[in-house]
């Protein structure tokens, strides 16, 4: 079915990769010369001291406006072809049926953009500090509880 | 009217108990003690309503045919219609749940005082359930009534037993209800027989025995092998025949009075009813090759239930295992395959019901007062409570079987025809099940004199209130019954002759196909073959 | 497919609005649910909410029962194939929609406790049962598996919907990485078997279909028929796990147990059937009871591998879930491998109809398995809206222990639990005993007519695993009404939206109970050319 020997040069390639890739780290493992001293365990941050804790947590705004801007950016993936083949289309007589239809696409996308737009998605200033207040107490709440949790078990203890 | 009077039989218990949550949940002024009064007006009413049957012209001729029938379909899909008749066999037991019913609510009057309107409701659908089963001639409306009737009953146990009640009740439960799960799948399987050879899937009892009857359909011997076992299993717990008992005593013991009276009344009826109905009208070869090894254990049962009752210390559990040797009785009976054994096996149906329920009713008076029902607790009671102590013997003496009392006649009757069945052997069982009888006379006297007579060795026993009327009331109907079914058994016998025979004579021939030769293991057939 | 084809199709696009009018309806009430939600305050929400998704369910109904007068006994295909009109797929719309307006119903009350958006969860609900419906309307694998997606990403979200509850947190996590897992294997099937059904024509080798019934016109002409059996396989697995069977069930328990209550009420009635209505379009249309075919053919070997493996797998689920159930001691956990041993039960049914060559025959076991899955929807939603109720905030209260004594103080939650409970077993009059005796008839039906002992087999394992049931769900209604109770307890005041639901669901488990009849013989249909072998 297949002609499987076409592939080959890839799985070489990957092969090669691989060796490659593995086969420096191992080497520098075997020949490299270390000494751990603080400095050099230190995190890297273009030579700058470290500053906190790099597990920091990013507001959730950003998923959620690379994920809308994901959603614009499909749309247009739609459209274009659509644009393409339209005038196709609209010879054979279909032009209405069609047109309709991506319009009717089209003002589904917007009611999605109404409704994170009166949820307040864009509203960063206050809806932020809402938020980060709320996220704050839930984050006390589940300290409390951990806390009031483990409390009976070292008292027992 | 005349086809709509068993519906209606079922159905107004039913609506009696839908009163009653109307009653407690919407009616502005109501107390506990309205829920009784509502309970006993409709039992009475059906009571009274069920006495109509009497004049249906049931057992005048000797087709013994059904009357009073309504047969109307019900799921097309699956072919199942709501049938449902009475017969000579099912006249009687369909009259005495509805006899016993006022019994059993007039005596929990003031035993039952919490969460009365639950208690009066599941006897009130308990009561319809048990008409429907006696009366359904449609398989899967009588498998559905025989389930229907365990929820109440469970209930019952559960709710208002005594100390052990949970374990008696889930025990009740699971060994019913697996029991009856086999039958359900024999019942299916009949359907589909009759659908492949017949042409069409039916649930209709009357229409599969008369296709049975004149060769339209037959079931091969191995099919006829599992479908009996199937319905044999499911009846044989109800019964309970001698290895399936266990779930009795508890049950027996834990359920309050009421309970235990229905219990011991109707619902074991259901067994030995469902025997004869269903097993030895549907699948007579396999009753025949079956009948052996029923009788050992009917005769194992009988002097088992004596030998256990004989050293109970608790009264009401004395009587629960004297009802395993009684149902012993009646398996012998219809086992023996003779008018008389068949006539006297229904026969001692009714009259088990009536000197048990009657037992269990005093047993409840007595714990009532005392809250107690050790044997040896008592003692002497004859002297403060003569009333009662004349109860309860004139009640022994009929469950043990004294001449001109109901026991008596049946008992005769059944080793009467078990003595001519013609089976190898027949002569043992009947000479072994003689010596159940003595047993019964020996724990039962035994019993009362140890709680009746002597000196009041109790302080406390030495003032209880003697009956009063209430239960004197609702005692009387059954003595009367003792006394009348001892005296002039005729026409009672008379009015099932035609329907028993019906089915005897099905049972009785020597069956034409599938008798049973190939690849059966020969030693569960215990007396016949030797 | 070339270009020039792909025109040529588009010249008659086979438009048919009205076929989908459901869905449509059901989008469009999801659509200003939202709107709604966007554009109102929170604390008018519920009964704004609530009261437009059962308007629109109740549109959605109506158009399906016009349809259904529309004489759907004839199978109508629109959008070229994709989307089909059949009384499978009728008949599963029903369910969908009864089940979307109780757990909106259930649902209503809740939010408010559990101060939660309504608009937000009444949106997704609706979206929700749109995925559901095109799932059972899908002609096509590709309109399936996009039924099957719209509805899972909408539960995974309702699943998480109590964001500051880690069970919550847990279970909607654990249900999103093993519902992508398992979509990615129904994908991957879809794929192979798109594969497997290129054929060679004059004209070379023509492309792979997706189409239901073209599969099953194409199954013997397959080039490489290895590719077929692996997706088969493949897709077998998949709706195994949305419909939890076993062995690919182990997600459920703590789905179930963790999820807020309604939604675990919703998914373990809607999402099943929605799995059980694909499942079945799928495998009884795709791969079909091969007539005219020799054993040897692949369409008969394919048919008999999926129906062997579907055997074994309705053994495995029947009895695994009742035998763990046997020792949960949370309610929930317990209802969640309670709902596995139905899905097992219901697989009888579907092995029933796959058994069979013959249209009428199929169609009835069909049938038998929606009546089926209709009522464990009611009696399971009427048992979790119970549960809903005694849980109080926050689901705390699920524990067994939780139940004790508490029959003769809530008395109406008790008695109607207690109903539900006995139907889920199967005692006679009420709906679970219906269905078990029309699944287990078909299947009794199929294995006498064809002399296949295993159905036969099937039934009887079922009959054995009902009595096992016996114990644990009596265990429930035992602490209920017979133990006693040592801790303080109040009933909960039961809010007029519950009360409605427990009204219809405990009606409908005695309607279907008493009088099956018209409910079953208006899923069945005579006239369904159920096997289609388009050749």
């Amino acid at each position: 079915m297949f002609e499987l020997n076409a592939y080959l040069p890839i799985l070489l390639m990957f092969v090669v990769a691989i060796v490659f890739a593995v086969g420096n780290v191992a080497l520098s493992q075997v020949v490299g010369q270390r000494k751990q001293t603080r400095t050099k365990l230190m995190p890297y941050e273009c030579g700058k001291d470290p500053v906190g804790s790099a597990r920091e947590r990013f507001s959730v705004k950003f998923y959620l406006i690379a994920m809308i801007f994901i959603l614009f950016d499909i749309e247009l993936i739609f459209l274009m072809p659509w644009a393409v083949v339209f005038r196709t289309l609209v010879t054979n007589g279909l032009g209405t049926l069609v047109y309709v239809e991506m319009m009717l696409f089209v003002a589904l996308l917007l009611v999605g953009y109404v409704y994170v737009l009166k949820k307040g998605l864009f509203n960063w200033s206050e809806s932020a500090r809402r938020e980060a207040e709320a996220e704050g107490r839930v984050l006390a709440e589940m300290d409390s509880r951990r806390q009031a949790q483990r409390a009976p078990v070292t008292r027992a203890a | 009217m005349q086809q709509y009077l068993l519906t209606i039989l079922i159905l107004l218990p039913v609506a009696g108990a839908i009163a009653l949550a109307a009653h407690g949940l919407v009616a502005p002024y109501r107390r506990e003690s309205h829920y009784r009064w509502i309970a006993l007006g409709f039992t009475i009413a059906t009571f009274a309503l069920s006495l109509l049957l009497l004049s249906g012209g049931i057992g005048e001729d000797a087709t013994g045919a059904f009357k009073f029938v309504q047969n109307v379909p019900w799921i097309g899909a699956i072919g199942a219609g709501y049938h449902v008749g009475v017969d000579g066999i099912s006249l009687w037991l369909v009259l005495l749940t509805t006899l016993l019913m006022p019994i059993a609510i007039l005596s929990s009057w003031n035993a039952v005082e919490k969460r009365s309107l639950a208690y009066y409701a599941s006897l009130l659908i308990l009561e319809g359930a048990m008409i429907g089963v006696f009366v359904a001639l449609d398989l899967l409306v009588f498998y559905l009534f025989f389930e229907a009737s365990l929820v109440p009953m469970f209930f019952l146990i559960g709710v208002w037993g005594g100390q052990n009640r949970v374990y008696a009740a889930v025990k009740f439960f699971i060994y019913t209800a697996v029991g009856s799960l086999l039958m359900l799948a024999g019942i299916i399987a009949l359907y589909f027989i009759h659908a492949q050879q017949v042409g069409f899937g039916t649930f209709d009892y009357v229409t599969l025995f008369e296709a049975l009857r004149e060769g339209r359909m037959t079931i091969g011997a191995r099919p006829e092998f599992w479908l009996f076992l199937a319905f044999a299993i499911a009846f044989a717990i109800k019964v309970p025949l001698f290895p399936f008992h266990t779930w009795l005593p508890d049950a027996h013991t834990e359920a309050p009075t009421a309970g235990s009276v229905i219990l011991a009344g109707v619902l074991l009826k259901m067994g030995t009813y469902g025997l004869l109905r269903f097993n030895f009208a549907l699948f007579p070869g396999m009753s025949r090759y079956f009948a052996p090894l029923m009788i050992t254990l009917a005769v194992i049962g009988i002097i088992y239930g004596a030998l256990v009752a004989m050293v109970q210390p608790d009264v009401k559990r004395l009587v629960a295992y004297s009802s395993v040797s009684h149902m012993g009785f009646v398996m012998l009976g219809l086992f023996s395959f003779t008018e008389q054994g068949m006539q006297g096996a229904l026969y001692q149906m009714l009259n088990h019901g009536v000197s048990t329920g009657a037992l269990f009713l005093l047993v409840g008076m007595i714990y009532e007062r005392r809250h107690t029902r050790m044997i040896a607790d008592f003692g002497g009671l004859a002297k403060p409570m003569p009333l009662f102590a004349t109860f309860i013997v004139f009640a022994s003496l009929s469950s043990v079987g004294l001449p001109l009392l109901n026991g008596f006649v049946g008992e005769f009757l059944i080793m009467l025809g078990m003595w001519n069945s013609g089976f190898d052997y027949a002569w043992i069982a009947t000479m072994l099940a003689a010596t159940g009888v003595i047993w019964a006379a020996v724990y039962m006297l035994w019993m009362l004199q140890r709680v009746l007579f002597g000196r009041v060795t109790n302080a406390h026993n030495a003032r209880l209130p003697d009956l009063n009327a209430r239960e004197i009331g609702l005692l009387a109907p059954l003595l009367a019954l003792m006394l009348l079914m001892g005296a002039y058994p005729q026409p009672f016998l008379n009015r099932s002759r035609g329907s028993v025979e019906q089915v005897r004579v099905r049972v009785a021939a020597p069956h034409t196909g599938g008798t049973f030769t190939a690849g059966v293991d020969k030693s569960s057939n215990v007396t016949g073959d030797r | 497919m070339n270009l020039s084809l792909a025109f040529q199709l588009m010249a008659q696009p086979d438009v048919n609005f009205a076929l989908i009018l459901p869905e449509v309806i059901v989008s469009i009430a999801g659509v200003l649910v939202m709107m709604v939600d966007a554009f109102s305050r929170r604390a008018d929400q519920r009964w704004a909410t609530g009261g437009l998704s059962l308007a629109g369910l109740l549109g959605a109904a109506g158009a399906c029962l016009w349809l259904w007068s529309g004489g759907a006994g004839e199978r109508v295909t629109a959008f070229n194939g994709m989307v089909v009109l059949d009384r499978l797929r009728l008949s599963f719309t029903l369910v969908f929609i009864i089940v979307s307006a109780l757990t909106v119903l259930i649902s209503m009350i809740w939010v408010e406790r559990e101060r939660l958006p309504a608009g937000e969860f009444h949106s997704l609900l609706l979206f929700a049962t749109a995925g559901m419906m095109l799932m059972a309307s899908g002609g096509d694998l590709v309109i399936v598996f996009l039924g099957l997606e719209v509805l899972s990403i909408a539960t995974y979200v309702m699943a998480g919907f109590r964001r500051t509850d880690t069970r919550s947190n847990e279970s909607s996590l654990k249900y999103f990485i093993l519902g992508s897992f398992s979509s990615a294997f129904l994908l991957y099937g879809i794929a192979l078997v798109y594969g497997g059904t290129a054929v060679n024509t004059p004209g070379g080798i023509s492309a792979g279909t997706t189409n239901i019934s073209e599969i099953a016109a194409r199954l013997d002409d397959g080039m490489y028929p290895p590719l077929i059996f692996a997706g088969a396989a493949m897709m077998l697995v998949g709706f195994g796990f949305k419909i939890a069977t076993a062995p690919f069930h182990v997600w459920t328990p703590d789905v179930y147990e963790g999820a807020p209550t309604p939604v675990t009420a919703f998914m373990a009635a809607g999402p099943k059937a929605a799995g059980f209505a694909a499942f079945m379009r799928v495998f009884l249309f795709a791969f079909p009871f091969a007539v005219a075919a020799t054993g040897t053919a692949t369409s008969a070997q394919v048919h008999a591998a999926w129906l062997g493996a579907l055997s074994v797998i309705a053994i495995l689920t029947m009895t695994v879930g009742n035998v763990v159930a046997l020792v949960q001691r949370n309610v929930k956990r317990m209802l969640a491998y309670s709902s596995i041993a139905h899905a097992g039960y219901a697989l009888v049914g579907f092995v029933a109809a796959g058994a069979t060559g013959d249209a009428t025959q199929q169609s009835d076991a069909v049938a038998a398995v929606v009546f089926y899955l209709l009522a464990y929807a009611l009696m399971n939603l009427g048992a979790f809206a119970v549960v809903t109720m005694i849980a109080r905030g926050g689901d705390r209260r699920t524990e067994i222990e939780d139940y004790y004594g508490i029959g003769f103080r809530a008395p109406v939650l008790s008695f109607a639990l207690s109903i539900f409970l006995l139907s889920l077993l199967g005692v006679p009059l009420t709906a679970g005993f219906m269905g078990k005796v029309v699944v287990f008839r078909e299947a009794l039906s199929q294995g006498f007519a064809s002399g296949n002992q295993l159905l036969v087999a099937l039934v009887v394992i079922g009959v054995l695993n009902t009595a096992v049931s016996v114990y644990y769900y009596l265990g429930l209604i035992v602490a209920m009404f017979f133990r006693e109770r040592t801790t303080e307890w109040s009933a909960p005041r039961v809010p007029a939206s519950i009360s409605v639901t427990l009204a219809l669901t405990v009606l409908g488990v005695f309607y279907l109970g008493i009088f099956p009849g018209r409910v079953i013989d208006a899923f069945r249909s005579v006239q369904t050319t159920a096997v289609t072998r388009l050749k």
